[in-house]
């Protein structure tokens, strides 16, 4: 019986929507028959669903600054 | 320059001294960057100074990008680099993230809003180097061909070490949440 380890890069393929159809086909037997991979598949569904944060929109102004040579301006 | 140059094109005239290139990568990679920054090091201050950081040192080492190659991947090698750096004082393999200073989101009460700031700090608790490989493969967008070219290994050593960070994270996850299995949305890609 082969071991999870030996599904890594099928697994990691189809996880990132890079897999062939048979790699893909391999994969998702597996996590039929794995209930600890089909956990990190879902782990890494949930990884997708965190919100993306933003950086302050003072970031763009002081790097504006730099570009430009402009001092900063006095806090 | 044109808005729809790509990026390899501005990066040309970025070397050739428009600093108004170095603009417009700015404003299209920044936020991914800086969100790069905040899931490696969980403090918003930081990863603001570490984003702007990069940029500078884009127009610093303008001249040692290679015109064949992609601009993306050089950035994060930066970026890379910079993180690096700043945490080398608490050497990098053994580091563990700053203090979370993400705004916790309004609805905390809720249970999904719970569950992501649990696999938040999962993620944190995970080895830089391991938090790293799934940030940039499930958050940044590169490419494992790109990741490997980044940390210097082969795509398939890419691939098997996502997979076992993966695994290591839901043992995090679970440890954290004091139960097996997810209580995470099921699903994949």
């Amino acid at each position: 019986m082969m071991t999870c380890q030996e599904f890594a890069v099928d697994i990691a393929d189809t996880l990132a929507g890079s897999a062939t159809p048979a790699a893909r086909a391999r994969a998702e037997a597996h996590f039929g028959e794995c209930s600890s991979c089909r956990a990190n598949a879902a782990l890494w569904q949930a990884l997708g669903d965190l919100p993306a944060d933003a950086p302050s929109p003072a970031l763009q102004v002081k790097f504006g600054r730099h570009l430009s040579g402009t001092p900063s301006a006095p806090r | 320059m044109l808005l729809s140059d790509t990026d390899e094109q501005l990066m040309a005239a970025v070397q050739g001294g428009e600093s108004s290139a170095l603009g417009e990568l700015f404003n299209r990679h920044h936020g991914a960057l800086y969100r790069y920054f905040l899931r490696m090091s969980g403090s918003a201050s930081l990863s603001e100074d570490l984003t702007q950081e990069v940029f500078l040192r884009v127009l610093r080492k303008s001249e040692t990008w290679q015109r064949d190659a992609r601009f993306a991947s050089w950035m994060y090698r930066i970026a890379h680099n910079a993180f690096i750096d700043h945490t080398r004082r608490n050497k990098w393999e053994t580091a563990m993230p700053e203090k979370l200073d993400i705004a916790a989101p309004a609805t905390r009460q809720l249970e999904h809003d719970e569950e992501h700031a649990l696999l938040r700090r999962a993620l944190m608790a995970m080895p830089p180097d391991k938090r790293e490989l799934l940030i940039l493969s499930r958050f940044q967008g590169l490419k494992y061909e790109q990741i490997g070219e980044l940390l210097g290994v082969e795509t398939n050593t890419v691939k098997v070490r996502v997979f076992r960070a993966l695994g290591q994270l839901r043992e995090i996850y679970e440890r954290m949440s004091g139960q097996p299995g997810l209580s995470v949305a099921g699903g994949r890609n």
